[in-house]
């Protein structure tokens, strides 16, 4: 499915430019009861540390929604969203853990799709550059044409849609990656990157299988989006 | 006559649920100055006539979705992680503990073996008791600019947390078990028979 979603040339590791501010998160969406997800619960599962339990900064929890912060993560829970986002700079390990011990627990929780995210924000070195960026991806001059005044990108989504190998039933079918740049509003001259993959859960053992993804496919999603980032911006600056 | 799939510029496909939502239309423009001020709403957007700045009524009863988490910069200094191993700890003394790592920011590098002195390591209270042979950590390093701009490396240990197993999963781990083991017993059986029968003695 890897190379499914997308093609990527793999650059060497160390050689990638590294994003001012990083972070990534996982969605689930499906059916969730979010009075049980406070910091108290995660510690007493031992998914959470206690002393990151008692110092979460709980904004609410209520029946229908859940919202805390801890020194790691931000979770946010609804009747019909599970999100996870480590806070900037966190290891990615520890969320996908998160992750996995939660829905072993709440084994029978129906859901209906998975979403990997990844955020970036990158430094570009001069407003030349920044604009560059623009102009590479969006060329205005079909544009200038259209609309009068200045013109510039506010975003760009671009999205694929996997095709699962044949013979491959392991992972859902209908799985998309899609890519969202913009202008960063946290650095200067930045670009800010927002990587998705979705998969949608299977009819049957929807969880499990989703948590097979997880399990799977977390470290090679949050890899890639760097990949993309790093050759977009190779591309569009050079 | 459809374009063909590799000619088609533009997806129209269903939103993704799960990523974080869509197009914020606050964010600024590139190639449009001036360059936004940090942090801040830099282009008042929606404007009161566009479509989406129509004053509307109050409504008798709403229901408030909340926001999206979303991810900004933090207060303190970031941290920028350049490398991050998983490892996995074969033997705890005294004075350290030993653990194989294998580099997760470059899978082709070979496993390396590794000693943490706990006087240059502190492992955190919490993760204490799940310092023993077996147990997973991951080890980052990275660099921190500070608040007057200086640049200073840092690492850190995260030890992984494994739920505990419930009540369920013991059972059927339990019925598992035994199943397996009849299907042992009478495979061996079987066999001791087919062997008996066979022998040329008999």
């Amino acid at each position: 499915l890897k190379e499914e979603i997308i093609s990527i040339i793999v650059a060497p590791a160390m050689a990638r430019r590294l994003p001012e501010i990083n972070g990534a998160g996982i969605v689930l969406t499906g059916s969730f009861n979010p009075a049980i997800f406070q910091p108290a619960w995660f510690a007493r599962q031992n998914l959470l540390p206690q002393t990151e339990a008692d110092t979460a900064d709980v904004k609410a929890i209520v029946h229908q929604f859940c919202d805390f912060e801890t020194g790691r993560f931000h979770i946010q829970v609804t009747n019909e969203r599970f999100a996870v986002l480590t806070k900037a700079d966190a290891n990615p390990a520890p969320l996908r853990d998160l992750v996995l011990g939660t829905f072993y627990i709440l084994e029978h929780t129906p859901v209906s799709a998975l979403g990997l995210n990844r955020h970036m924000h990158f430094s570009l070195p001069s407003m030349d550059v920044w604009n560059q960026v623009g102009h590479k991806l969006a060329p205005k001059e079909p544009w200038k044409e259209i609309m009068k005044g200045h013109i510039g990108l506010r975003a760009l989504i671009i999205q694929n849609e996997s095709a699962p190998p044949e013979g491959e039933t392991a992972l859902p079918k209908g799985a998309t990656l899609t890519v969202k740049l913009e202008p960063s509003t946290q650095i200067k001259y930045g670009v800010y990157f927002d990587t998705n993959e979705n998969y949608p859960a299977p009819a049957t053992d929807g969880l499990k299988s989703l948590m097979e993804v997880v399990r799977e496919r977390w470290e090679g999603a949050y890899d890639d989006a760097h990949q993309i980032a790093d050759r977009i911006l190779a591309w569009t600056t050079q | 006559m459809m374009p063909t799939k590799s000619q088609i510029g533009f997806s129209l496909g269903p939103p993704s649920k799960t990523g974080k939502d869509t197009v914020d239309d606050s964010r600024p423009l590139f190639s449009l100055a001036p360059v936004p001020a940090l942090g801040t709403n830099p282009r008042p957007v929606p404007t009161a006539t566009s479509e989406k700045g129509l004053p509307t009524p109050l409504p008798l009863s709403v229901t408030i979705e909340p926001k999206a988490p979303t991810f900004v910069k933090g207060k303190g200094s970031a941290l920028k992680i350049r490398q991050w191993w998983e490892g996995t700890v074969t033997r705890v003394t005294e004075e350290n503990f030993i653990a194989t790592l294998v580099d997760k920011t470059n899978p082709a590098a070979p496993d390396e073996q590794a000693v943490f002195e706990f006087s240059s390591f502190e492992v955190p209270d919490d993760d204490k008791p799940l310092l023993k042979p077996g147990s997973v950590f991951y080890f980052v390093m990275g660099t921190q600019t500070t608040y007057s701009g200086q640049v200073i490396s840092t690492s850190a240990l995260e030890f992984r947390r494994l739920p505990k197993w419930t009540r369920r999963s013991l059972d059927v781990a339990q019925a598992r078990a035994s199943r397996l083991h009849e299907w042992l017993e009478t495979t061996t059986n079987t066999t001791t028979k087919e062997e008996h029968s066979s022998s040329p003695e008999n």
